[in-house]
């Protein structure tokens, strides 16, 4: 079979992402999540948020493992996903059980610790 | 071609994550945070690492975010809590410091020299050879970790008999 | 891809142009392709479905467009495209709107790594089989969408219940799947059909009493999974009317419905590939199939007929079983099929660690002989219940004599078989 590749266009390499790209989209998201957090008055949303901010928190990990050619990061990646799922797990049904107690998710509202 | 494919996912996994942010309603929001995890999967994707891509899509998308609908669909309780003007200030203000210093922080210290992959790296073969050798320990702590998630999330959302 | 690019460059001619411009224009293509052929499958399998009930149920079916009705599916997807696309008016619009695409994206992303022959597969990902559990479980975000956005109270219901019956079911069926995995010691499809061969011995079907009983948890799991009957609680239409779906018309419509029939022809692809040998011809290795096309198109007819042989148990499931109740469903899922799938996961797991070569020569054998006896007594009850039963309902007879309807049709059907029955009451 011949081979005539012909112009430079098909012979070269692809070209990886940069770290600092990655690290930067991680910190961005991280910095929406946490404006978010701050910001959202609904339990739910807040939980949300915090869920941005895991993402971020994994993106940077497999940037650094594709990095540094290390699988750990890949593990910890998996670590968090697991902490995310078990968070949203425990968080949501505190919060079914807020509703079903104050009728309310509204974190404003709920002072009633304040003296 | 690379490039191009990881600014557009970048920009579709933050404009979702924006998106999550702002938008009023909670079902609205939920979405969005469903279209940044999924260009997040495919950001993993262009790193080398599909087993964790997959993952992210069957967990998340697949799992964490139906939990959220479902809670926001069916309590019924304030859809839509309207955001604060100072808080947003506030809150954005916030932001935007965190996100300088830690642009600020790492300019230093990057080296985008880029090693090229080595064959198979991120496969589900890799993961599990150094998941169940080396981390063997907090993978089992970590499943600990689910099992007290389901009990406790089970004994939180059970109605007191009578 | 890039090398399918390359060669499909060269080939044409076309090294002259940017290659990333010819990578996109070859993926732009094979995902056209890739649509195309799940739209003609899913449309022919509504046609199929619409027979099958009309066999099951001793009437004749669609049978007006082309020869048996089989250009039946054309027209309706004629006519779902031009009726008009009705928005309830409290509906949620935007997301009403986008509701159908996560359902079609799911299904037909899917479709990417199904091997429908040894070189006929859009993508062989080395995490093939998580692919495809992961890019379902999309559908479950686009049927919840559905359900909330038509601001009414059956469709929330009907989507809920999908939600948690494909979130729930999603779980015995990927750990069915595992236990192939385990024994393939691979994710990719292709690599498990591989480590089988054409005959039925050589299936994981018939590896050993794991796998035997693992194949039923995943179809049973997987067809939950795809709403079908006996698991349609989401749709039942004496009680939700159609479920999430149900303000939905049109375009729209016909985006949710072919993917519910494209997802009954992607779970049997997925029993054939990871249970029955895929596209592996009894006596033929895989390198001389790789060597010779002819042997290509028989593996790729070898997988449809397997693949169309699982769609029509689906079918004809739907039109035997009745349907269950939330609870009874819920409980089969978390008593039953996930505590039996993880057994056999294990079972699997021993199995390898513990069983000799030669044992496991043995035990393929008696499960082979055992799997085929079944299978053989099962496909004598049925054709001895439909002996019995009768199948009156002659297709010739349907057309009538002069080629037109005939209303005396169902009289003289009615007639043969309450003629043949005269004798069963009395007795």
């Amino acid at each position: 079979m011949q081979q005539h590749r012909t112009g430079p266009a098909w012979g070269q390499e692809e070209k990886l992402i940069p770290l600092s790209h990655t690290i930067l989209l991680s910190a961005v998201l991280f910095a929406v999540g946490t404006v978010g957090f701050l910001v959202r008055r609904s339990a739910v949303m807040m939980l949300v948020c915090v869920e941005i901010m895991l993402n971020a928190a994994n993106i940077a990990f497999i940037a650094f493992a594709r990095h540094h050619l290390s699988m750990a990061g890949h593990i910890w990646v998996f670590v968090v996903i697991t902490v995310a799922a078990g968070e949203a797990a425990i968080g949501l049904a505190l919060i079914v059980a807020l509703a079903r107690e104050r009728g309310t998710i509204q974190v404003d509202e709920l002072r009633s610790l304040k003296g | 071609m690379t490039a191009t494919i990881f600014i557009l996912l970048a920009a579709l996994a933050v404009l979702g994550a924006v998106l999550a942010v702002l938008l009023p309603n909670a079902v609205h929001a939920a979405m969005a945070l469903i279209v940044m995890l999924v260009a997040t999967a495919g950001i993993y994707l262009l790193l080398s690492a599909p087993f964790v891509a997959v993952i992210q899509i069957a967990v998340y998308a697949g799992a964490i975010m139906v939990l959220f609908l479902f809670v926001i669909m069916l309590m019924n309780v304030e859809l839509r809590i309207p955001l604060r003007r100072w808080t947003l200030v506030a809150g954005t203000v916030a932001g935007g410091l965190f996100l300088y210093q830690t642009v600020h922080l790492l300019r230093g210290v990057m080296d985008d020299q880029a090693r090229s992959g080595a064959d198979g790296f991120g496969s589900a073969h890799e993961v599990s050879s150094v998941l169940f050798a080396e981390y063997v320990v907090p993978f089992e702590l970590v499943s600990v970790l689910l099992l007290v998630a389901i009990v406790a999330a089970v004994v939180l959302g059970k109605r007191e008999a009578a | 891809m890039q090398l399918l690019a390359e060669r499909i460059a060269t080939w044409l001619g076309m090294e002259g142009l940017p290659r990333q411009a010819v990578v996109a224009g070859v993926v732009l293509v094979v995902a056209l392709v890739v649509a195309t052929v799940v739209l003609t499958i899913a449309g022919i399998l509504t046609w199929a479905e619409r027979r099958v009930a009309g066999r099951t149920q001793s009437r004749v079916g669609p049978n007006r467009v082309g020869p048996l009705g089989f250009l039946q599916w054309v027209a309706d997807g004629i006519k779902l495209i031009t009726k008009e696309d009705v928005i309830p008016a409290a509906a949620d619009r935007t997301l009403f709107r986008l509701a159908p695409y996560p359902v079609i994206v799911g299904i037909f992303a899917a479709f990417a790594s199904v091997p429908f022959g040894q070189k006929l597969i859009a993508a062989d990902l080395n995490v093939g089989v998580l692919y495809l559990m992961a890019i379902t479980s999309l559908v479950v975000v686009g049927v919840l969408m559905a359900g909330w956005a038509s601001n009414n109270k059956w469709a929330l219901l009907g989507g809920v219940r999908s939600a948690a019956q494909i979130v729930s079911y999603e779980v015995p069926s990927v750990l069915a799947a595992l236990s192939v995995v385990l024994l393939a010691g691979t994710l990719s499809l292709q690599g498990i059909i591989g480590k089988q061969g054409g005959w039925p011995w050589e299936w994981y079907l018939f590896y050993n009493p794991f796998t035997f009983v693992a194949f039923f948890l995943f179809f049973t799991s997987a067809v939950a999974e795809g709403n079908r009957t006996p698991f349609d609680l989401p749709e039942a239409e004496s009680e939700l009317v159609a479920g999430y779906n149900v303000e939905y018309s049109g375009m729209r419509f016909a985006g949710f419905f072919l993917g519910e029939f494209a997802n009954v022809y992607l779970l049997s692809a997925i029993a054939t590939a990871l249970f029955f040998g895929g596209w592996q011809i009894p006596g033929v290795t895989p390198d001389m199939q790789a060597a010779s096309p002819v042997w290509q198109a028989v593996g790729v007819g070898l997988f449809a007929l397997k693949a169309g042989t699982g769609a029509f148990v689906v079918l004809w499931l739907r039109w035997t079983m009745p349907r269950l109740r939330v609870d009874q469903l819920m409980g089969l899922c978390y008593r039953y099929l996930l505590p039996l799938s993880f057994a056999m996961l294990l079972g699997n797991a021993a199995y390898v660690w513990l069983v000799p070569q030669w044992a496991a020569w043995v035990v393929q054998g008696a499960t082979t002989t055992v799997g085929l006896a079944v299978a053989g007594v099962f496909v004598r009850r049925v054709f001895y219940h439909i002996r019995h039963v009768g199948d009156d309902v002659s297709l010739d007879l349907a057309r009538g004599e002069s080629g037109t309807f005939d209303p005396q049709l169902q009289v003289r059907v009615y007639g043969a078989f309450r003629r043949r029955h005269a004798g069963d009451s009395a007795s």
